[in-house]
């Protein structure tokens, strides 16, 4: 299943930032376009760059990796419902994109909540290594968060902390090896959204 | 299979961001998913840096998790909590915050226990340092997640 949202920017272009256009602004360090890929706009360090429209509380956002997987034990996360486009550090729900060393990578879907943060549930096993070409996306709809990699729902969590408007975007972790392409979101159709993350309501008394 | 638990938040140091993570204790037992057992969770935050956990998992799993003390199993079972396992799970509601009389105005009916413990959760912060988390008192969640939303990912 694809995104529902379409990409909103594939940085096919002169290389420019941080941020990457006008439509981003900077929301740790910065992100910039260059060679046609979005990287950080210095090796090392948090870097993270929001889509600056503010979009309402369902919605999701996207990512492929463009030519270089996170280093073993680095980080790429994609972001939703981040309260403040300038502070990647306010509260957000996003996926976290890890390389461990010696292991199978990892997705985890986690939240940051003043200044805490939290994985909701388990950590999601791939199965093998992160590749280019992979795409990550968050989508988050009412009280349930859901990580998709390329196409396929891998993991969904239920939380309340955050129910409003946000921004999405991303953050790269100390990881000047990796880059994003095609990075996509926006809101998510409400009524599909509805139907098909309704609670699975038991016929006991839940 | 379904059963419900007590257990608290850890912290661990997550090196590939530099920062502190919080994680659920139950991370012990399905560190991952997917896994081989087919086991998977998912919880709702409570007072005192803990967590309501709903399982599903082989019984051979639950029974590790059940003798295990930093878990506390709550048996929902039948429609009332039964009477031998009151006393140490008022213990450790009331140790966490929760008032004796909230619990006990439940009438230990499972359904409004279960649905008593997300109404509040606990305020948390970073130390300064940041090496820490400091969980302060508890505040009430007005828009509290229901038990029924846990079946999103935990089906029956």
């Amino acid at each position: 299943m694809p995104p529902a949202t379409p990409i909103l920017d594939n940085f096919n272009r002169a290389d420019e930032g941080p941020p990457p256009s006008a439509s981003w602004v900077n929301a740790l360090g910065g992100l910039k376009v260059s060679g046609n890929v979005c990287i950080a706009d210095t090796a090392g360090g948090s870097h993270a760059a929001s889509w600056n429209t503010l979009f309402p509380a369902n919605q999701e956002a996207f990512f492929s990796i463009a030519t270089a997987k996170p280093a073993d034990n680095t980080a790429t996360r994609v972001y939703a419902r981040l309260v403040t486009a300038t502070d990647v550090n306010s509260d957000r729900y996003f996926i976290h994109v890890i390389s461990i060393v010696a292991a199978n990578d990892q997705l985890r879907i986690q939240k940051r909540i003043a200044n805490v943060t939290t994985t909701l549930g388990a950590q999601i096993d791939i199965g093998g290594e992160h590749a280019v070409g992979d795409q990550v996306w968050i989508r988050v709809e009412v009280s349930t968060i859901t990580c998709f990699r390329n196409g396929v729902s891998q993991g969904v969590r239920t939380d309340t902390d955050l129910s409003g408007a946000g921004f999405i975007g991303l953050n790269y972790n100390g990881n000047a090896n990796s880059d994003f392409d095609d990075f996509g979101g926006g809101p998510t159709p409400g009524i599909i959204a509805s139907a098909q993350h309704r609670p699975a309501l038991r016929s006991s008394r839940w | 299979m379904i059963q419900w638990y007590i257990c608290s938040y850890a912290s661990r140091f997550d090196s590939a961001v530099g920062e502190l993570e919080r994680f659920c204790m139950m991370q012990r037992y399905i560190p991952t998913v997917p896994n081989v057992d087919g086991a998977d969770f998912d919880e709702v935050e409570i007072v005192g840096n803990h967590t309501l956990v709903k399982v599903n998992a082989p019984l051979a799993l639950h029974s590790l998790i059940a003798v295990d003390p930093d878990f506390l199993f709550l048996p929902t079972g039948a429609a009332v909590i039964p009477q031998l396992v009151r006393t140490p799970i008022r213990d450790k509601l009331t140790a966490l915050g929760y008032d004796l009389a909230d619990i006990d105005a439940t009438n230990w009916q499972v359904d409004a226990l279960l649905n008593l413990l997300p109404k509040f959760v606990s305020e948390i912060s970073l130390s300064l340092d940041k090496r820490s988390v400091i969980v302060g008192q508890r505040v009430r969640l007005l828009n509290a997640k229901t038990i029924a939303m846990m079946d999103t990912i935990v089906r029956g």
